[in-house]
């Protein structure tokens, strides 16, 4: 009698728990609550939580920034075209041949606690950040920072840079001194407080385990009240984000697959596309066994980038530019590639023989035995690798494939235990991360060694010319070298795209958001005028 | 398989899925090994159905048929090596603690106790993201984190058997507890190895995709359960159809039918212990 | 499964059970001390440079010698093994579990603020399952070979023959994508609706599909516990003479089967959360359920050893402890009937 009594309680006690953990989960004081309604847009992305919207607490990626950039203005901003545009500072003026500036800070910006926005600030936030590193900008190469009165300040800098303003300025995100000054490890502040910032918009509630954001816009802006009154930044699928924009929940869906661009458009909503210049790249292993560089012509012929383009991305991308700058960037130059590595199987098997290579019965041999490469790549470009691996095969070359995790693949190009490997990296942003790109020695990186030093000469070349015609013409000649050295083989430019409501209008800029970010959602989206194109 | 008459009265119906499973087994891992057929990628992405591709094609123009048949083999074999390694390690810690000194006794059932209470997935998770394992990787990991729950169940039946008269007697006559092992305890305790074995077949079956869904063995690794993963991206839209209904329904039957040989085998024990002393 | 029978040792009662508790305590405090050695030895054992995979976006700059050696500081790798170990443990046994750089927060914070979520569904999750499971277990075992008990047990071979993490794609699939009636990923809604009310059932609602996909493998198990119990059970004098006399119902049902079987459902409860444990990794993936599980996985990928470490030392301490506390109420119970 107790004992089916008591299981029944038992079973009704675990039921009444589990509707008390639901009532408890609802009442979560830090759940973001919004109604949603006319004045709420929402936009959506799948990637999870990018952490707190502040400086030294976001996730360090391109999205966490971007988010972030809507609650910390910089210096120098970005118009609607992408172009170095006034922000906080009002106004600036070169001085000494590059080698100082004076910079005029708005009258009327404010934290938005409601403290003006000083030139104080902008100090602190130099010597702030020259002793808690950022990872997206360094203040390392300013000399020094006086503060001339409340608006004004002058800066000196150790040598001229070509990326101050579009670079160095624009990314750097200024800090309130009133609330950074006492904080000695900004990345463990993670207080709604660490937020304040001086942008359009200001973090009213974050969920983390949600990764959702609700965004009040600030009344009291420089330019203006933005144009929405709160933004939703929320995490979602883009599948179900599109039967939620369907339903009027959901206005920008800032991820759309390309696949899913033609479903979109016929359930009537907006899409907007750009190449999205993050290239998929065959990275040679240049300073071991590919550091001849016919080898890494040959493989170029022999790859059919076309195919890849159908196969892979059904046809939604481009065949790359080789010369690392993408169509679209503002520092691209046509004339500048005389070797587009159009699919040319003769032409690899030219080379090959050059380099020492014979070919027996239509497979290679090097030194008498039959040539297998080691590629290796992670998940995401799985696919890319097993129709590249497809075809050097049918080329006659043997291929090693290894799809790699993370930890696994970094720990292989570390050690230099590969011979080619599939990556994706950006192309856009000021030219002055490709010194980085190129010849870092990241896990990223082409780790290219550039034993003329003809690369590692024009790229610093290229950062030291103001003028920009000049330094055009110094990456043209990067962009040569590049397509004729090969550290990297650019194979595909992939579309992106953006699904959007009536209520808004998203755009990609040309060389993407700040420091190269290459979504629809730059700031200006969100304005109540888009800033007016720079001096 | 030495397989002993049983005392059950299902033998005609055990025959059938003996005959079912055999034959079905064969023919898809004989199929898988010996296809012609290259799992090429092509330009025919995407496919649905056709007489040309008989199960459409995936998402980088590979044939789902050509990926189905080559799965096969690496399926099976898995789950058939990982359970005999973990039934190999069940069965002599079985042993070990059965006539083993009270000390070695306590140690291995405190040990077995230990792997009992903790999540088999976490074990697998961490070493699987470390050494994304190839074949022989995944068949070491599950039969490593699988032998824990068979060790108490062989261990009180092989005591009940040492305790007959012709272990006893074959002990006076001075037979070292190995030959007894060999030559008396095992073949008594056979059917019930025989459904624990099955069992220890389903579960690493049902680990295996786990883990290839999880995307944490060497995607080179053509598995059912991987294939399932790969068809995640096309929930929405149709090719769901083709991408993930063909392996899910393989990974299915195949389950099904060691389950139900499993039942079999079971009865069969049971109905052997209860004809015991 | 259906081998329970063979597997399923009901616990003696009677006056071993305190040092029996206390040892079974024991017993679980020494798992968890290997397991706090293992989370700290594993993730050193991965491959890969914490501090460079960090430094995973190409938007970032090259850190300097120097702020690399911050990193590895602030992330707890500095020094010899020992020293880490000497440190990791002196942090745990004070409660810090240390700070995750990747989230940017603190992983006591991130694990308390995942953990209800993936409490809610296996909680969520057993009773269905155990309703389920024992109802219809008990009507298939009263008549083994009807026409309930063959449907059934066909049925219940179907579901245990599909893996957790195919039920939950399927459930997906079909009450979320082909006819969605109910929410097919999160934990609420995009927007969650005004009023702690309307919120309880926007994260009732939301729990339901990734609720149902747990349980369900865990019906099949014990269905077949149950019936084979059953079974045994239907051929009992005291039973055949009840029914003799005419019993019959829901009486008969709860009263001399399901008192009956109580305590070897009781003694597979505690296995049961272990496997819940497991499945539920999957299902959190699936639905994108902000629960621990999908913390652990994201946790592996971004190599966030300071995460994982805590993220598993949590999850084994829940287990263990549940698994105590339920083997502790089958004794208790065992003894007082």
């Amino acid at each position: 009698m107790s004992k089916g009594r008591n299981a029944l309680l038992g079973i009704g006690g675990l039921g009444g728990l589990v509707v008390a953990m639901v009532v408890m989960l609802a009442d979560q004081p830090d759940a973001t609550q919004a109604s949603a309604g006319e004045h709420v847009l929402v936009i959506t992305q799948a990637d999870g939580d990018q952490g707190l919207l502040a400086p030294f607490a976001h996730r360090r990626n391109g999205l966490g920034y971007l988010y972030t950039s809507y609650v910390f203005d910089s210096l120098v901003g970005q118009d609607a075209h992408g172009k170095v545009a006034p922000a906080l500072a009002e106004s600036w003026q070169e001085l000494d041949g590059g080698l100082a500036y004076d910079i005029r800070l708005r009258q009327n910006a404010q934290w938005h606690d409601g403290v003006p926005v000083t030139a104080a600030d902008v100090a602190f936030t130099f010597s702030y950040l020259s002793s808690h590193p950022y990872p997206f900008a360094t203040v390392e190469g300013i000399a020094s920072v006086t503060v001339i009165s409340d608006t004004q300040i002058h800066l000196t800098l150790k040598q001229r840079d070509a990326s101050f303003l579009s670079h160095t300025l624009m990314a750097l995100p200024i800090l309130p001194e009133h609330v950074y000054a006492d904080q000695a490890r900004p990345e463990r502040f993670t207080g709604l407080d660490a937020a304040t910032g001086s942008g359009p918009y200001s973090l009213i509630s974050y969920d983390k385990v949600q990764g959702r954001y609700l965004l009040q816009r600030n009344r009291d802006y420089y330019d203006g009240a933005p144009r929405y009154e709160q933004l939703a930044l929320v995490r979602m699928a883009p599948d179900r984000a599109i039967e939620a924009m369907r339903a009027d929940e959901v206005d920008i869906v800032s991820d759309l697959p390309m696949d899913r661009v033609e479903y979109a458009k016929k359930q009537g909503l907006n899409v907007v596309t750009a190449l999205g210049n993050h290239p998929v790249r065959l990275v040679f292993n240049s300073g071991g066994s590919l550091s001849d560089r016919n080898l890494r012509r040959g493989i170029a012929y022999g790859i059919d980038r076309q195919a890849l383009v159908k196969i892979v991305h059904r046809g939604d991308a481009v065949i790359a530019e080789t010369g690392y700058l993408q169509r679209g960037s503002p520092w691209f130059s046509v004339q500048s590639h005389p070797r587009n590595y159009a699919y040319d199987p003769e032409e690899a098997a030219v080379l090959f023989e050059t380099s020492g290579w014979q070919s027996d019965d239509g497979v290679w041999q090097a030194g008498g035995r039959p040539v297998q490469l080691r590629l290796i790549t992670d998940k995401r470009h799985a696919q890319m690798a097993t129709v590249i691996a497809d075809q050097l095969e049918r080329l006659g070359i043997g291929i090693a494939l290894r799809v790699l995790e993370r930890g696994a693949l970094q720990e292989r190009i570390a050690s230099g235990d590969y011979d080619l490997r599939l990556s994706s990296s950006s192309a856009m942003g000021d030219p002055n991360g490709l010194r980085d790109r190129v010849l870092g020695d990241n896990w990223r990186s082409d780790r290219y060694a550039d034993h003329q030093g003809d690369i590692g000469a024009v790229l610093d070349a290229q950062a030291r010319a103001l003028d920009a015609v000049e330094r055009k013409a110094i990456l043209a000649r990067f962009q040569t070298l590049y397509a004729e050295e090969l550290p990297a083989y650019m194979l595909t430019n992939p579309y992106l795209a953006t699904a959007y409501s009536n209520r808004v209008h998203p755009y990609y800029l040309p060389d993407g958001v700040a420091i190269g970010i290459p979504l629809a959602l730059p700031k200006s989206v969100f304005l109540a005028s888009p800033p007016l194109a720079g001096q | 398989m030495a397989f002993r008459a049983s005392e059950a009265g299902h033998r005609k119906g055990d025959w059938r899925w003996w005959a079912a499973l055999i034959a079905l087994l064969s023919a898809v891992t004989f199929a898988g090994l010996f296809t012609s057929e290259p799992y090429r990628t092509s330009t025919d992405v995407l496919m649905p159905p056709s007489t040309q591709h008989w199960l459409g094609t995936n998402a980088v123009g590979q044939d789902v048929w050509t990926g189905l048949l080559l799965a096969a083999p690496n399926t099976v074999v898995i789950a058939f090596t990982s359970a005999f390694l973990a039934l190999a390690i069940a069965v002599f810690f079985a042993m070990a603690s059965a006539v083993g000194v009270p000390l070695v006794r306590a140690g291995i059932l405190r040990t077995v106790d230990m792997f009992q209470t903790i999540p088999a997935i976490l074990f697998l998770l961490l070493v699987a993201a470390w050494v994304q394992p190839g074949m022989l990787g995944i068949v070491l990991i599950i039969g490593l984190s699988a032998w824990q729950d068979d060790v108490r169940v062989i261990r009180a039946a092989v005591l009940r058997e040492s305790t007959r008269e012709n272990v006893q007697y074959v002990r006076h006559q001075g037979g070292s507890w190995l030959y007894c092992a060999i030559h008396h305890l095992i073949p008594a305790v056979w059917p019930l190895l025989v459904s624990l074995y099955l069992q220890a077949t389903r579960h690493a079956v049902m680990k295996t995709a786990g883990l290839a869904f999880l995307g944490l063995t060497d995607p080179r690794l053509l598995t059912w359960g991987g294939m399932m993963q790969g068809a995640m991206d096309h929930l929405y839209g149709d090719a769901w159809r083709w991408l993930l209904v063909p392996p899910a329904v393989c990974l299915a039957m195949f389950l099904y039918l060691v389950l139900s040989l499993g039942k079999i085998a079971e009865r069969q024990s049971m109905a052997r212990s209860s004809v015991g002393p | 499964m259906s081998f329970g029978l063979l597997t399923a040792v009901p616990k003696a009662g009677g006056h071993a059970q305190i040092p029996e508790l206390l040892r079974g305590f024991a017993t679980r405090l020494a798992v968890f001390l290997l397991l706090l050695a293992l989370t700290f030895a594993l993730p050193r054992l991965l491959p890969g440079d914490p501090v460079e995979l960090l430094h995973s976006s190409d938007l970032m700059r090259e850190l300097t010698a120097a702020e690399e050696q911050q990193l590895y500081r602030s992330m707890g790798l500095e020094g010899s093994w020992l020293d880490q170990f000497a440190g990791y443990m002196a942090a745990v046994l004070q409660g810090n579990l240390g700070y995750s750089i990747q989230h940017g927060a603190a992983v006591s914070q991130l694990l308390a603020h995942a953990l209800p979520w993936t409490g809610l569904l296996i909680l969520g999750a057993m009773p269905i399952a155990l309703l389920i499971g024992v109802t219809a277990g008990i009507e298939a075992g009263r008549c083994p070979h009807g026409p309930f008990d063959l449907i059934a047990t066909g049925l219940m071979t179907c579901l245990s023959s599909v893996p957790p993490f195919a039920w939950a794609i399927l459930l997906v699939l079909v009450f979320g994508v082909m006819w969605p009636i109910l929410p097919p990923a999160g934990a609420q809604s995009v927007m969650p609706p005004h009023g702690a009310v309307q919120r309880a059932i926007d994260i009732a609602w939301h729990a339901v599909l990734p609720m149902l996909s747990l349980a369900l493998h865990e019906v099949a198990r014990f269905y077949f516990l149950c019936r084979g119990e059953a079974v045994g059970l239907s051929s009992r004098p005291f039973i055949v003479n009840a029914r003799a006399r005419g019993l019959g119902g829901l009486r008969e049902r709860i009263h001399y089967y399901g008192r009956n079987l109580l305590p070897a459902v009781l003694a597979r409860l505690s296995d049961s959360v272990t496997g819940l444990v497991g499945t539920v990794v999957f299902v959190e993936i699936v639905f994108s359920y902000p629960g621990l599980g999908g913390l652990i996985y994201d946790a592996i990928g971004d190599r966030d050893y300071v995460l994982l470490q805590g993220a598993v030392l949590w999850l084994a301490a829940f287990v263990l402890l549940m698994n105590w506390l339920l083997d502790a109420v089958v004794s208790v119970l065992a003894r007082r009937g």
